[in-house]
């Protein structure tokens, strides 16, 4: 493990985002000689985030997305999360095309540090009713692991990221090592002792999410402080209060002195050496100049995201792998799967009028799934989490014009009643029928084919919908709430932003890529630890999962490196 | 890329051209989108004041609400719309002749508080004028209750919050 001429490394890392920092910070951590390799350009912690302390009042439009950015970038420009003070860390859908052959909102973040610059930050973690869900409804194939295989690399991230939760002492979702809570609020607490009161098995609890509350010596060592509550994260967060790649991981893998990072770096491809059987590096163009470099080490980590993973496979072509590396059984960048968002509901609570909450808080409560957990119990298969949220605003008194209306804006109104939301996660179904693929014909500006999305909702995602209406209308009745309003937003997959799968996980190489630890099945010295290895998608949210994957994957690689395995 | 080289850069975009020279009369900042003609901005800017009178009180901005108004047409308002908004300034200003037989600027307070109020059912008001109309008053109201003075003072706004009280007291 001493490889460290410009051009070879003992590991390559494709990705500088959350999975991908991760591995990284795992190699450098044990004297790896490791290369990132982002396609993006740097972003640096606090130096590269130009608006995070700007006021509201500072930005010329008020958080408005110019007109000519929204028509040119309609894609983009539907995530709740594309507004001007966070518009540059999205990829905008002029810059890198894709082909729809139905409709798929693919949501980008291409630079250091990925999306974990922009994530909501929820992290749950799996539980055995997830990883045994393939096998006991009969779809996709079995997980390869269990919750005990993950459960100590769920702490050891849980521990490194910081995350502030409740031990709730649920089966279903397991508890972690969690820093203290953000308060529920009164109406939550209500609604939480009315689910409790009216159900067996249904809980509301607080979302547990990579929020530092507490002071703790690794803390300091990365440089962070606590969360401040501007809920502005999106931003990028000067204090480090919230998990990215670009506080935590990336500076931490840089200060090891072990780390290599090129940004504005695509990867084209993976170089398969035929007589060795195994990957040797990796083919990189530059961003700007298109230049082609070859880079060489004895591991690589695909963590590119999800789509993107799952393109550079299919693009690293050799006589061996005619149709992509590790795709002997023609399987790769099939069975791809997302979260169904579709389903908000909305009320009234008439209650707690006396009440209100005071500053701000990155979280929700969050509701487990609660839908055949232990049996099947419904018409459809799986079931859905769902976020809850109660909050009361002052309604401003709008009334009249000129000096009475100057005043009455000025009287600053009165607090209106306590609003409740909810939205649902729902698991949808992996099915060969969604896949993506290389489109023949175009290619994008480093010549790499654009891929083509054909994923799609199908009957279950439909009758989990309405069973969410209903659900969740019952619980909000049985609450007292009023005004209950469902809307189906009809968005298309992908603006969950939780895609995954394609080079999935399994037992058997005829019906999966990687085994279990990652590791692409005929080829062993690459691993896929982003959502691509994922052979189901559960409910919760899942970048902790691939964290703890990654992990995990990582230290197992080095292992086998030690024992002469993969080099 | 700096804190401060963000606001430069956003603030270019916002105005972006605002100093190109253009075919028509108006002075002071020019937004390329929204062709002004001579006397249009001060008019937008007499019913920003009629709408929401800022006098007597401490709310400053960064930008006049006028500014404000033009630099939401210019940058996040679509071709149509900006058209018709221009063509609601001069419908507006001959909805208000026939109405009051005089301009806007010569009617007492009253007399455009009234005219404010009932100019949703007016005949005399063309679709683009009520149009005209309503995107000033919506803006004119959004630029307001948006000043530092606003959220901070009235609405007790605070950027650096550090806590999460969830019951306290109304």
């Amino acid at each position: 493990m001493s490889n460290n001429t410009d051009h070879h490394f003992d590991a390559i890392v494709v990705g500088g985002g959350m999975s991908g920092s991760f591995a990284a910070k795992e190699f450098c951590d044990k004297g790896l000689k490791t290369l990132v390799l982002e396609r993006g350009p740097n972003v640096e912690h606090i130096k590269d985030y130009p608006t995070t302390s700007m006021q509201p009042w500072e930005f010329p439009h008020r958080g408005q997305i110019p007109y000519e950015v929204k028509k040119n970038n309609p894609v983009i420009s539907r995530c709740y999360a594309f507004k001007e003070d966070a518009m540059h860390f999205f990829v905008k859908d002029t810059d890198h095309p894709y082909v729809q052959d139905k409709p798929f909102d693919w949501i980008r973040g291409y630079q250091v540090g990925g999306r974990s610059l922009m994530w909501a930050r929820q992290v749950q973690r799996w539980s055995d009713y997830d990883f045994e869900g393939p096998v006991r409804d009969g779809f996709a194939v079995d997980w390869p692991i269990r919750y005990k295989d993950l459960e100590k690399w769920y702490t050891y991230v849980e521990q490194f990221v910081g995350v502030s939760g409740n031990k709730d002492g649920l089966d279903s979702l397991p508890d972690g090592d969690f820093l203290k809570a953000f308060d529920l609020n009164c109406v939550e607490e209500y609604f939480q002792q009315s689910v409790k009161d009216n159900y067996k098995d249904r809980h509301v609890i607080y979302g547990r999410c990579a929020h530092l509350t507490e002071n703790k010596p690794i803390f300091q060592e990365q440089g962070r402080v606590l969360c401040q509550s501007r809920t502005v994260c999106q931003r990028g967060c000067p204090y480090g209060g919230y998990f990215s790649a670009n506080a935590v991981t990336i500076p931490w893998a840089m200060r090891t002195g072990n780390m290599t990072l090129r940004a504005d770096s695509v990867v084209y491809s993976i170089i398969f050496d035929e007589k060795a059987n195994k990957a040797t590096g990796v083919r990189v163009v530059d961003a700007h100049t298109k230049e082609t470099t070859e880079y060489f080490a004895d591991v690589i980590f695909l963590n590119a995201g999800t789509f993107n993973t799952n393109l550079l496979l299919l693009n690293s072509k050799s006589e061996r792998f005619p149709d992509g590396l590790g795709n002997d059984n023609g399987l790769l960048a099939k069975y791809l799967a997302f979260h169904n968002y579709r389903g908000k509901i909305n009320a009234v609570h008439p209650e707690h009028t006396n009440k209100r909450t005071e500053g701000k808080r990155p979280t929700s409560a969050y509701i487990p799934r609660f839908r055949n957990v232990y049996r099947q119990e419904t018409d459809f298969l799986r079931g859905y989490a769902s976020g809850f949220g109660a909050g009361r605003y002052r309604n401003l008194n709008h009334n009249g014009f000129g000096n009475e209306l100057t005043q009455n804006l000025l009287s600053g109104g009165e607090f209106g009643p306590w609003r409740v939301n909810s939205h649902m996660m729902g698991e949808t179904i992996p099915k060969e029928s969604n896949y993506v693929a290389l489109d023949p014909e175009q290619t994008d500006e480093w010549g790499i084919p654009l891929l083509k999305v054909n994923i799609d909702y199908d009957d279950n995602d439909e009758k989990m919908l309405q069973d969410f209406f209903e659900q969740l209308t019952d619980m909000y009745k049985k609450a007292g709430f009023v005004d209950i309003k469902t809307r189906d937003t009809k968005q298309a997959p992908g603006l969950d932003i939780h895609e995954m799968g394609g080079v999935r996980m399994g037992h058997d190489p005829k019906t999966s890529l990687l085994n279990k630890w990652n590791q692409l099945h005929n080829c062993k010295n690459v691993f896929v630890t982003d959502g691509a290895c994922m052979t189901s998608v559960s409910t919760q949210n899942p970048s902790l999962t691939f964290c703890a994957l990654t992990a995990r994957a990582a230290n197992y690689a080095m292992e086998q490196m030690k024992k002469g395995e993969l080099i | 890329m700096t804190r401060r080289e963000a606001v430069r850069n956003i603030l270019l975009l916002s105005t972006s051209a605002a100093f190109l020279p253009a075919c028509n009369f108006e002075e002071g900042p020019v937004y390329a989108n929204v062709p002004l003609e001579r006397g249009q901005r001060t008019f937008i800017e007499l019913v920003t004041n009629a709408i929401l009178p800022r006098e007597g009180t401490e709310v400053m901005t960064l930008e006049s609400t006028t500014d404000f108004i033009l630099t939401m047409l210019n940058d996040c308002t679509s071709p149509e719309d900006i058209q018709k908004y221009l063509l609601g300034i001069k419908e507006f200003q001959q909805g208000v002749k026939s109405m009051y037989d005089t301009a806007f600027k010569r009617l007492d307070a009253e007399q455009q508080v009234d005219l404010f109020t009932t100019l949703g059912g007016a005949e005399s008001m063309t679709e683009a004028a009520k149009h005209f109309f309503n995107k000033t008053n919506g803006l004119t109201r959004w630029h307001f209750t948006g000043s530092e003075y606003f959220m901070k003072e009235v609405q007790e706004f605070e950027f650096v919050p550090g806590r999460y009280i969830g019951c306290r007291a109304v």
